[in-house]
């Protein structure tokens, strides 16, 4: 299957999806992994990457509604409360919520297993939202994955993380880099589609909170999430990007892009970061990696602020 | 060449989002969630009366955010544009008249 990558001016044909190859390689890594260490959790993380995954491949083949593809999202969460449920043993997540400038968890045994149900169809899709300009989800991912990384690190430092979480996080992150920089980059060689997307989206939820970095892993995909805020807050319903009718930016003759001056039209972060003056692909993929690499710092701070700050006082 | 203004504003934007999230997350999941009146139905609905509320309230700062932003950067100068092409009609109609 081809896609037309409509910013550029020769408007070439680009393959998709990617996703079967990537969210393989990341499931395959995982089980692998899940044979040596014997951790439920990576098993966990390997069925909600696969169901992930498999979710976006119905929806590149057949477009599910702004609805069904997150309600078919929830399914995602489900093998890791079940896991925890069903396997005596199994700590795939701990119900302990750590916050900034507390040394004691705050212990949520009902809440936190609806909270993980949510967190996949919601991470999921916010990653998905993201995928707007060549190598944007894949780079986002790859820069909010190094706060991730180095709070886990931290945990442990601390007792409170086995080192199994922090080497399941190496598929992931092999399979990022080698998308990124081989296929994914200005000039897109393969986009990722919708499969890539949610299965790199499911994994990150799922390694957010096996890892138990909940909170950092939130601040450092803030762009994600607020460019998901932004658009669903201005078009006030669950819809598909390919169903709104006014475009948030404009295409110009030279293929850089502008913003819409049509009130109706949705607010996006690349309509935002186009609000001055037209700005190539290459321009605004920049600004929002510095918009990450602006938010991972905050979230290395998030994690100082959790772990290290409270154990110094 | 387009200036870095919306830019900064996102930067400051992302600072008081990351600001609400981890106050948010203190309010929510340290004072309203683990306190507990009584343990009946009630106290579970005023838990999430309370962090509804919260969330309501948080979301408008962001929301008033976004149309601050909006009516700055782009609807003003869509403002400005269309003006600005007024009177150059207007000096046009002028010069032929």
């Amino acid at each position: 299957m081809t896609v037309l990558d409509y910013h550029k001016p020769e408007r070439p044909q680009i393959p998709r999806p990617a996703g079967p190859a990537i969210f393989g390689g990341v499931v395959a890594g995982e089980i692998l992994l899940f044979f040596f260490s014997s951790s439920y959790a990576i098993l966990a993380l390997a069925l909600v990457t696969l169901i992930s995954g498999i979710v976006g491949i119905v929806d590149d083949l057949a477009t599910l509604g702004g609805l069904a593809k997150p309600l078919l999202l929830l399914i995602g969460g489900i093998p890791m409360v079940a896991i925890q449920y069903l396997a005596p043993g199994a700590s795939v997540y701990s119900s302990r919520l750590y916050l900034p400038l507390f040394s004691h968890p705050t212990y949520l045994p009902i809440l936190y297993p609806l909270l993980v149900i949510i967190a996949i169809p919601v991470t999921t899709n916010t990653i998905n939202t993201i995928d707007v300009l060549n190598g944007v989800m894949s780079g986002t991912l790859l820069i909010a994955f190094v706060p991730v990384t180095v709070a886990i690190i931290i945990r442990i430092y601390l007792g409170l993380s086995s080192i199994w979480i922090l080497l399941a996080t190496l598929p992931l992150i092999a399979s990022l880099l080698s998308f990124y920089f081989f296929f994914h980059r200005y000039p897109s060689k393969i986009f990722p589609g919708d499969s890539g997307a949610l299965a790199l989206g499911g994994a990150y939820g799922a390694i957010a909170i096996i890892g138990g970095v909940e909170i950092v892993a939130i601040i450092a995909i803030l762009p994600a999430i607020l460019n998901s805020f932004l658009f669903l807050s201005s078009v006030k319903k669950l819809v598909e990007h390919r169903q709104v009718s006014v475009q948030p930016t404009i295409l110009l003759q030279d293929s850089r892009m502008v913003a819409s001056t049509d009130r109706k039209a949705p607010v996006t972060l690349v309509r935002l970061l186009v609000s001055t003056g037209p700005q190539s692909e290459r321009e605004i993929t920049r600004n929002i990696f510095k918009l990450d690499a602006y938010c991972a710092g905050l979230a290395l701070t998030t994690a100082l602020l959790i772990w290290v700050i409270p154990l110094a006082k | 060449m387009p200036s870095n203004r919306p830019l900064f504003s996102l930067f400051a934007i992302f600072t008081v989002a990351w600001l609400l999230v981890l106050a948010g997350a203190v309010v929510i999941f340290k004072f309203i969630v683990p306190f507990t009146y009584c343990h009946c139905f009630y106290d579970g609905v005023a838990k999430g009366a309370f962090s509804t509320i919260l969330a309501v309230i948080w979301l408008g700062i962001l929301v008033a955010m976004r149309d601050q932003f909006v009516r700055k950067n782009i609807l003003s100068k869509a403002q400005k544009d269309s003006e600005s092409e007024r009177e150059i009609s207007q000096d046009a109609s002028n010069k032929l008249g």
